[in-house]
């Protein structure tokens, strides 16, 4: 009798702005998606490192020359460098589910990572080049079925996820979703911040700030419809601390976000067949990075009051559920599958 | 709760198959051939090493072609026996009717079973490109990877030149058909116009042409090619009569026709350039009929908007599907092809 080989099943949504990864072995780690390398030799002296991931890479951006190789959530293509940041953030995050280990060990890693729900089949195949070698074998799924998998929504549900380059689309009718199943916008947390840097500056000439005050100041202070209070953020006027309120501005940007989401809804839910539709309405699921907006979730659900109205859910730990969706599908399907998917 | 495992199940099994198909650019065999391939992949090794020694063999002994080294990573050249010269093949440009003139096409009985698809560029090579950086090579070889499934569903084998980001050459690309015995050659690409407002679908078989603006566009698709001026003219002189010209064109105006037809419900405002004949080279190495579609433009926004989208592209994979289909009734109208 031959024993059975150990297994290490690994579930990975690479993000634009954040990639996370969860493990059979119970590592759930996130990761800003940066990869930096040292300007020079100065730089690498203090940074002490040949290669800077994540938050330690934002932290030295100015001693490094800084990449954020994902864009709309697939590789980005372009420099060798660009590349090889891929596969070191990819590196970086399996070895943080313990893959290293494991393949030393002797044990079979199995991944499954998510892309953007109308990637082309050619954004794929980049994607498993850059894996190669990493694990054993892989399987690329649509990052809004991974989360319908993993929250067991498989049936007469529409996902919504809305993360920093892409919102994903994808309803589900008991099937893998299909080209006609499913959408992307590049309507994302991206085009918030572009947007709210844009009409901050308008208002604001004198207030010096960067792209990444501008996206801290959506993660805490963003909003959809009314708000009671006001936004108010600092940021330097000639190295001075000055307030600014931002309300208007945060409005008009995260309110961007709602009409071309609506329209793409709407647009999946009307080619479901017809008695189904009230019951997809019903189940809306909202999830992504930018989904905790406050009162995205009641926009929308206000928007589909002129279909008939319906339910709109929104996910509480959205950083993780496409990876743990991951993790499932990994999870459940079957050796024969996996065997035919290694090399 | 039954219900609900036998419905993960099946959504697991169909995310399988779509990343097979990503891998291999053909679809999933079924679980039972699957443990059928697994009992003979010993037996299957061995029978490769075999073919491979004969097929390196004949590829370097036919001298017709140059070896490229792209052609090593285009296992099924090695993979498959020398191609036999069947008798009264396209491939025999010799074949002509008594007057010297093409042979009718029902003299031959021609049957289309296996068909190459070759997307046009690939790797460094990235053909035209969208004001927002649509890249031809990426959208060429996701039709032809949508349209390869699409064969496979309907009974016929399809092959593609490249199932990567690969640069592969003109050559190389007919050589592997040439090497799989393919019965058509389609080589999809797409247009790029000066005119911004041009949207525009042509297909074009090997000839020549006085067209000075067919002869840039060849210029410029030719420019993945590793054969010399005297071999490239040596080429289409071998190849300009007879029977594959002819059968290459009736592919060309097939396929044109059903492009135009599909197209126009969803793109009316696509323009019909017709069939012409031009010197592609990815077309002179090939054996048998040839063409290269032109199946949308990336210099008009809104086309390229439409090549941005999968449905699109769908889209355009079905109507290329529909082409071969009605060729290859209208040679064999008994071929039994899936609906």
């Amino acid at each position: 009798m031959t024993a059975q080989k150990e297994v290490l099943n690994v579930g990975v949504d690479l993000g634009t702005s954040r990639s996370a990864v969860s493990a059979s072995n119970g590592a759930r780690h996130l990761v800003l998606s940066y990869v930096g390398w040292p300007l020079d030799m100065v730089a690498r002296r203090v940074v002490k490192r040949d290669v800077l991931i994540g938050d330690e890479a934002l932290d030295q951006r100015l001693m490094l020359d800084l990449y954020r190789p994902l864009e709309r959530g697939l590789i980005k293509e372009g420099s060798e460098r660009e590349a090889q940041a891929v596969r070191e953030l990819l590196k970086h995050v399996l070895s943080l589910a313990g893959v290293d280990e494991a393949r030393e060990s002797g044990a079979e890693v199995r991944a499954v990572v998510g892309v953007p729900a109308e990637a082309m089949r050619v954004n794929k195949q980049q994607l498993r080049g850059a894996m190669e070698g990493l694990v054993d074998s892989l399987m690329i799924v649509s990052e809004p079925f991974a989360v319908a998998y993993g929250l067991e929504a498989l049936l007469h549900a529409l996902i919504v996820d809305i993360g920093a380059g892409t919102t994903d689309l994808c309803v589900m009718n008991g099937r893998y979703p299909r080209d006609e199943d499913q959408k992307t916008l590049t309507v994302a947390g991206d085009s918030i911040d572009e947007q709210l840097i844009q009409l901050v500056r308008d208002r604001y000439p004198e207030a010096n700030f960067s792209g990444h005050m501008a996206t801290s100041w959506k993660e805490s202070g963003g909003f959809v419809g009314e708000l009671s209070g006001k936004v108010m953020v600092t940021a330097p006027v000639k190295g001075k601390p000055t307030k600014f309120d931002i309300t208007e501005e945060m409005r008009t940007a995260c309110g961007g976000l709602i009409p071309p989401v609506v329209e793409a809804m709407l647009d999946l839910i009307s080619r479901v067949e017809p008695e189904y539709q009230p019951r997809v309405r019903g189940n809306v699921i909202l999830t992504g990075g930018s989904s905790q907006l406050k009162g995205l979730g009641a926009a929308l659900q206000d928007s589909l009051q002129e279909v008939g109205g319906g339910k709109v859910r929104v996910v509480k730990e959205p950083a993780f559920v496409g990876a743990d969706g991951g993790l499932a599908i990994a999870t459940d399907a079957p050796d024969s599958d996996w065997e035919t998917l290694a090399g | 709760m039954a219900h609900a495992k036998s419905l993960r199940r099946r959504v697991l099994r169909e995310a399988f198959e779509e990343n097979y198909q990503t891998m291999h650019g053909i679809a999933a065999p079924s679980v039972h051939r699957r443990r059928r391939m697994r009992r003979l992949s010993r037996a299957t090794v061995t029978v490769a090493a075999v073919a491979a020694i004969f097929g390196a063999t004949y590829v370097l002994a036919s001298r017709q072609f140059s070896w490229t080294p792209e052609l090593a990573d285009a296992k099924t050249v090695l993979l498959v026996p020398p191609p036999a010269q069947r008798p009264g093949r396209a491939a025999e440009p010799a074949v002509t009717d008594a007057s010297g003139g093409p042979m009718a096409r029902e003299v031959l009985p021609f049957s289309v079973r296996r068909v190459v698809i070759d997307p046009g560029h690939g790797g460094m090579h990235r053909g035209t490109a969208s004001a927002l950086g649509l890249q031809e090579k990426a959208v060429t070889l996701d039709i032809a990877q949508r349209l390869a499934a699409l064969l496979e569903a309907s009974g016929f084998d399809a092959i593609l030149t490249r199932s990567t980001d690969d640069a592969l050459s003109l050559e190389a690309r007919g050589e592997l058909a040439n090497a799989v015995e393919a019965d058509i050659f389609l080589s999809i690409h797409i247009n790029w116009f000066s005119e911004p407002t041009v949207r525009a679908v042509e297909t074009f078989y090997l000839g020549p042409t006085q067209d000075k603006e067919l002869q840039r566009l060849a210029a410029r698709e030719n420019l993945d090619s590793e054969m010399a001026l005297g071999e490239f003219r040596h080429a289409l002189e071998r190849v300009y009569a007879g029977v594959r010209r002819s059968e290459s064109r009736e592919l060309a105006q097939v396929v044109q026709r059903e492009l135009l037809k599909s197209l126009k419900t969803i793109n009316p405002w696509v323009e019909d350039r017709g069939v012409k004949s031009a010197p592609f080279g990815v077309l002179i190495s090939t054996q048998m009929p040839a063409i290269l579609a032109e199946i949308g433009c990336l210099s008009n926004s809104e086309e390229a908007q439409l090549l941005d989208r999968a449905d699109y592209r769908q889209y355009l994979a079905e109507a290329l599907l529909e082409g071969v289909r009605s060729y290859a009734l209208n040679l064999n109208p008994n071929l039994n092809l899936g609906s």
